[in-house]
């Protein structure tokens, strides 16, 4: 990623110099969205709407400059790094880190306002740079709502959340984000609240979330049991601002007096002080094998270095014989249920779709640049965890793979314009955990970052569609829309290529690479070579439903009301301009980054290398050229040159309902799910809330304690001499206890 | 002879320059009295100016005063090292350097010189300067005669003080009577009212008759000892410790009855449960600034010689030795504490007016403390009651000046005459929400850690029944304050205003510097809990 720094100046990236004015200025990043946010939320309705939008516009785009320049200074590796003995081997240069004071010190649980940039976290955050389009986009859509600053300064707090959800150095941080994120995704797609159905939609995106939200608490609360801390890092444990880069764990030769000849040396893993989550769990794969790791007790201390796990609270929360493989296992799974409900995954995916209700820049917002992400993000950035859990890999796989081809498919015969592209979101983020699942972790975010771009662009074009069709969202009443919005078809067919994963578009690089790896591993072990089908099929299936939206929206005879045909327009340019610089984005990103993204994530040189397996590359490229080509041609034979307009809801074809009702899984979780949940909820309320809580705790005691107030009540009489005789028993019961001896 | 009545003058003049605090506040109180005389009626509003001028000196040189004090050298000091079961044998001394800040004793022994007096010092003195602003706004103080209120404010100030650093018997007595006797005066302000009047005359008997058992003890404490000096190798609790030592073990508890004794007197200023009786009728008789007063000056002052009694008999962290009368003081402490909050909360429950509510409620914040008390195996629990008291300050003072403020306009502080107070006056009413927050014990506020950090103090020793009970406490406390604030904040008024005069603005900024404080001490609260340790630590 040295082209980030090559064009900017050089007194700006003198990195070594400037580090610690980078560093302590993270907080710059996360702080002007809120500035923005506090700006619209204390002067609601007083700015007018230009203004509101230039406020938050300006406060997101600073922030994104900012978050430039420190990811800039912190791309290369340093100079000076070597002078220190080594760098922090999980990260290939030295992240930015300051600590800006303590937040919970309880035993000896010790936890910080921290904030932290390595590449990871700086390649998300260059990611929502994509929200500065957003915001600008949106000043355009939203210029005639009545609460534009309302919706401001919830699309400011959004960032805001993001912000610290990727930046954060430690995980109770990082959850704050996590949280912030799904609440302001509940206010945002609930934003048009007046409307029952769509305040409903911003509801299920909440409860989803937090069934999510209660496995990654779970994952959260094992990692501190088992090591003791949240920090993701070490820190040099003197609270400051700036932070010294620290030095990982790394072996050490050391030589033992003690032992007999020819064995007097021996490795010793040397850990950091105040070592943080991912440095112990470098140092666990150091000082253990595969096999031992297995074995190894919580709690274990090794007996050189200062690998000293012996103080959490591990051997004691959890039972007996538990090991670090056994704990990191059941972590890592908690952690991916909380990936499974941000990132819509399976079985929790059934929130994304509704949340379309939103306003359509939301929903860019949402499914591109930033909260479904946050899954993929956590996923990659505890990967030093994964890879220690084969196991909970291997869920994480078969869970995204799943998605994928199921997203994908029920993405085949949808009618409105946003739904097909919510589907296709929730089955490329199935591709994401699919190449997490596989140990492409930096293929995962590389898929994010050209996601981010072709899918906000593939939004924002339907959001001008729809601006344009007065609102219309069927797309069995659209078609014909070419002539009339050239911008929107031109940067939509775009985003669309990309999506299907044509060469050398965007997706075509990063999805391409994922399922590369995908078969790199299917010939070690058969299970992936079924997940190799699938997402192959999920490929073909998502040429076919791109290209089928591209056929039905913009070609054939518009089939709108002629009022709604007598408005048709291209939208304006602060709408369509953003439409531009993302089609470009969509066309070179893939291209562009795809040598330097992922050789400059950590743990990607593992995954590349797996990829650069020529026999295996050049299969893949056949398979995948053919299904997304397939299936591009496939829709265009129907759609466009037979004209074909799909009817689902009245279809007979039972493979087409099935894939119109959404294989009937939400049926399943309105009928039955949410059934067994009423009747135990009816049972508890009627067990604990009604006999236990409110009959014999709140009317029980409270009766209890009022007629022991009253009774007191009798005894402060006023009378003198009763006070009098209360003092004395009183003095007396006390003299008799200690006199008694 | 005469040499050394000398030489007693010389240092006794010389010591007078280490309680400046104290002599400014004297000299507030007696150009005030001049001035109240001299001036024309319609001036003696300026009397208030006066004291409440002396009060920030006093305050200012006590800060000073603690800053260079704590950076003197480390000096010499006899500590007792080992008292041994064998009387033959005599009492090690050894003669260590000590950081210490409580080997000043001035006036051959009389009051101490260290920071846990500055402490309380500065607590009673931000206590009376606050109660003066309030008195300065009172209208039910309003009369030719309020001057007078002033002074008794800051007299009783000047008491507080002295018994705070206070380390004879004789100088305990002496302060606390001058801090009692002009309470009651205090109490009885309102001559043409029977509740105020009735409320003077009981808080004297009780006073009276606690001062009796206390002195009583003291009696008996000179006789055993021969010595009115608490500390010093020939003072009280040596001599105490090295007698008991001594007795048969049939006798010992007699020793711990001796002292019994004196702590009613100091449970009683505390009002702590059965020695609370007098507090709910005095409270809701005096003047609301008088009540306010009450609930936080003389209880501090009361606290800081209860912990440096408590604490000389029953040393910090050396347990070993004095395990068994250690636990067995903890006990009486903690059922004291457990009996004192759970009355008062109960009581509290059922009043329909909202100073006697508060009167009770300030009982169970005195159980709460007390609770911090019962744990002498190290620092902790008394540096806790140290900054629950500060926090107290703060959101008690708080509640009773909201009360004045709205009292003004509403004549009485009934339920019924508060309702719908916020219409009026928004600000204030809010503050005041917040303070029963507080007092609740609810975060984001300090009440919040004051009461955690005691909880979490009892949970460490095991003792998890306390923490239930404070638990349980806690939520009927909700009740009734919730009720005040339902009442101010939610209900439509009834009664009308009785005057259109504006608030004072004094209350509106007095209101929002405590919620600031409060806020501040929750954010902030371990340096402040760090001082109130490192104040604690020199009496051990």
């Amino acid at each position: 990623m040295e082209f980030l720094k090559d064009i900017l100046p050089e007194w700006i990236t003198a990195a070594d110099k400037f580090r610690p004015v980078y560093a302590n200025g993270l907080f710059l990043i996360p702080l002007l969205p809120l500035l923005g946010f506090l700006t619209n939320a204390v002067s609601r309705g007083k700015l007018s709407a230009g203004v509101s939008g230039a406020v938050a516009s300006i406060a997101a785009f600073l922030s994104f400059v900012w978050a430039y320049l420190c990811f800039a200074s912190c791309a290369g590796p340093l100079a000076s790094v070597d002078a220190m003995g080594g760098i922090h081997p999980a990260m290939k240069t030295v992240p930015l880190h300051a600590v800006y004071g303590t937040w919970i010190e309880a035993g000896g649980f010790k936890c910080s306002f921290g904030l932290m940039m390595d590449q990871l976290s700086g390649v998300m955050c260059l990611v929502t740079g994509v929200r500065t389009l957003i915001h600008i986009y949106s000043m355009g859509y939203m210029a005639h709502d009545k609460s534009v600053a309302r919706y401001f300064s919830y699309l400011n707090l959004f960032l805001f959340s993001m912000l610290v959800l990727i930046l954060g150095d430690n995980l109770i941080l990082t959850f704050v984000g996590w949280e912030g994120v799904g609440l302001c995704s509940y206010l945002l797609i609930g934003f048009w609240y007046e409307d029952g159905e769509k305040a409903a939609a911003g509801m299920k995106a909440f409860v989803f979330n937090r069934v999510g939200d209660l496995g990654f608490i779970l994952g959260i609360f094992t990692l501190v049991a088992a090591f003791g801390t949240a920090d993701y890092i070490a820190t040099t444990g003197k609270i400051g601002t700036y932070t010294k880069p620290v030095v990982g764990p790394r072996k050490v030769i050391e030589v033992d007096e003690a032992a007999p000849e020819g064995k007097r040396e021996r490795l010793v893993v040397v850990m950091p002080d105040h070592p943080g989550l991912l440095d112990y769990a470098e140092g666990l794969s150091m000082v253990s094998t595969a096999d031992s790791m297995a074995k190894l007790p919580l709690g274990y201390k090794a007996d050189r270095g200062n690998f000293d796990l012996s103080g959490t609270m591990g051997p004691k929360v959890f039972p007996a014989g538990w090991t670090f493989k056994f704990a990191i296992t059941l972590a890592c799974l908690m952690l991916f249920i909380g990936a499974c409900g941000k990132s819509a995954q399976l079985p929790l995916y059934a929130w994304l779709p509704d949340a379309m209700a939103g306003p359509t820049p939301v929903s860019a917002l949402i499914h591109a640049a930033t909260m479904v992400t946050a899954g993929v993000y956590m996923v990659v950035r505890m990967a030093p965890f994964y890879v220690m859990a084969p196991d909970a890999l291997e869920v994480v796989a078969v869970v995204g793979a799943c998605t994928a081809l199921f997203a994908a498919l029920i993405g085949l015969t949808q009618t409105d314009i946003k739904k097909v592209l919510a589907y296709s979101t929730v089955s490329q983020l199935g591709y994401m955990f699919l190449g997490a699942g596989v140990g492409a972790f930096a293929l995962a975010i590389f898929h994010v970052v050209t996601h981010a771009f072709f899918k906000a662009l593939l939004f924002l074009c339907s959001g001008s569609v729809i601006h344009a069709m007065s609102g219309e969202q069927d797309m069995t009443k659209m078609g014909g829309l070419r002539k009339y919005l050239p911008v929107t078809y031109w940067t939509m067919l775009i985003g669309s290529i990309a999506l299907a994963g044509i060469f050398p578009f965007a997706g075509w690089w990063s999805k391409d690479a994922i399922l590369a790896n995908v078969l790199a591993k299917a010939e070690h072990d058969s299970m992936y070579w079924i997940l190799y089908l699938m997402g192959c099929v999920g490929a073909f299936c998502t040429a076919f439903y791109s290209f089928r939206l591209i056929g039905l929206t913009f070609f054939g005879e518009c089939r709108a009301s002629d009022e709604v045909k007598h408005h048709i327009h291209e939208s304006p340019p602060s709408m369509t301009v953003p439409l531009m610089v993302l089609a470009v984005f969509a066309v070179i990103s893939g291209w562009w980054l795809h040598a330097d993204l992922v050789t400059f994530l950590f743990i990607g040189k593992e995954a590349v290398q797996n990829a650069e397996n020529e026999h295996v590359h050049h299969l893949n490229l056949l398979i995948t050229s053919a299904a997304a080509l397939g299936g591009v041609i496939a829709a265009c034979l129907i759609y466009i040159k037979g004209g074909k307009i799909p009817k689902p809801a009245q279809t007979r074809n039972p493979l087409v309902r099935l894939s119109f009702n959404k294989f009937y899984l939400e049926w399943f979780y309105d009928h039955v799910v949410t059934g067994v949940f009423a009747i135990f909820a009816e049972a508890l309320h009627l067990f604990v809330d009604v006999l236990i809580i409110d009959f014999l705790i709140v009317n029980g005691v409270g009766k209890l304690v009022r007629g022991a107030g009253g009774a007191l009540r009798r005894t402060q009489s006023g009378l003198i001499n009763v006070y009098a005789t209360g003092i004395l028993v009183g003095a007396l019961v006390v003299l008799f206890y200690l006199l008694r001896g | 002879m005469l040499e050394g009545y000398y030489k007693l003058l010389d240092q006794n003049t010389r010591h007078l320059l280490l309680i400046v605090p104290e002599l400014l506040v004297t000299a507030g109180f007696l150009l005030g009295l001049i001035f109240d005389c001299i001036a024309p009626e319609e001036r003696r509003k300026s009397t208030a100016y006066i004291c409440l001028l002396f009060l920030v000196a006093a305050m200012w040189v006590n800060v000073t005063d603690w800053n260079t004090f704590v950076h003197e050298k480390p000096r010499l000091e006899l500590k007792r090292v080992e008292i041994p079961k064998d009387p033959s044998r005599p009492v090690v001394w050894e003669a260590k350097p000590v950081q210490s800040m409580r080997s000043d004793t001035l006036f051959t022994g009389m009051v101490a010189r260290d920071t846990y007096g500055m402490y309380f010092k500065f607590v009673i003195l931000l206590g009376t300067a606050v109660s003066l602003l309030m008195a300065l706004n009172a209208k039910e103080l309003a009369g030719n005669h309020r001057g007078e209120f002033f002074l008794l404010l800051t007299a009783t100030c000047l008491g507080g003080m002295f018994l705070c650093s206070a380390t004879n018997l004789l100088m305990i007595y002496l302060s606390l009577e001058t801090l009692s006797i002009l309470s009651y005066a205090m109490a009885g302000y309102l001559r043409q009212d029977r509740k105020s009047a009735e409320a003077g005359i009981k808080y004297a008997i009780y006073g009276a008759m606690a001062s009796g058992v206390m002195i009583f003890g003291m009696s008996y404490l000179y006789g055993l000892t021969g010595s009115l000096n608490l500390t010093g190798p020939d003072g009280v609790v040596a001599k105490w410790f090295e007698l008991r030592a001594t007795a048969a073990p049939s006798m010992q508890g007699a020793y711990l009855a001796v002292l019994a004794m004196v702590f009613v007197g100091l449970l009683y200023k505390i009002a702590a449960a059965p020695f609370h009786y007098w507090s709910p009728d005095v409270y809701e008789g005096a003047p609301t600034t008088a009540t306010g007063f009450f609930s936080v000056v003389p209880k501090a002052a009361g606290f800081a010689v209860l912990v440096r009694v408590l604490v000389e008999f029953f040393p910090i962290g050396s347990t070993a030795g004095f395990g068994y009368h250690h636990s067995k003081m903890e006990v009486a402490l903690g059922a004291i504490a457990i009996v004192t909050m759970t009355l008062g909360n109960l009581a509290a429950l059922g009043q329909s007016n909202a100073k006697r509510m508060l009167a009770y409620s300030s009982v169970a914040h005195a159980g709460y403390m007390v609770a911090g008390l019962s744990m002498l195996d190290d620092g902790r629990g008394p540096a806790a009651v140290l900054y629950y008291l500060l926090v107290y300050l703060f959101m008690n003072l708080g509640a009773f000046m909201v009360l004045v403020a709205l009292e003004n306009f509403r004549g009485s502080c009934d339920l019924k005459d508060l309702k719908g107070a916020i219409r009026r006056e928004p600000m204030l009413a809010t503050t005041l929400v917040i303070f029963l927050f507080s007092l609740t014990g609810l975060p984001p506020l300090a009440g919040f850690t004051g009461k955690y950090l005691i909880m979490v103090k009892l949970a460490e020793r095991g003792n998890w029944l306390m923490v239930l009970v404070i638990g349980l406490n806690s939520v009927i406390s909700l009740y009734y304050y919730m009720r005040i604030a339902k009442a101010v904040a939610i209900d439509p008024p009834e009664a009308a205003a009785t005057t259109s005069e504006p608030t004072p603005a004094v209350f509106g900024f007095l209101a929002a510097g405590k919620v600031a404080a409060l806020v501040l001490l929750f954010v902030y609260f371990k340096p402040v809990y760090d001082l109130c340790m490192s104040v604690v630590d020199p009496l051990r």
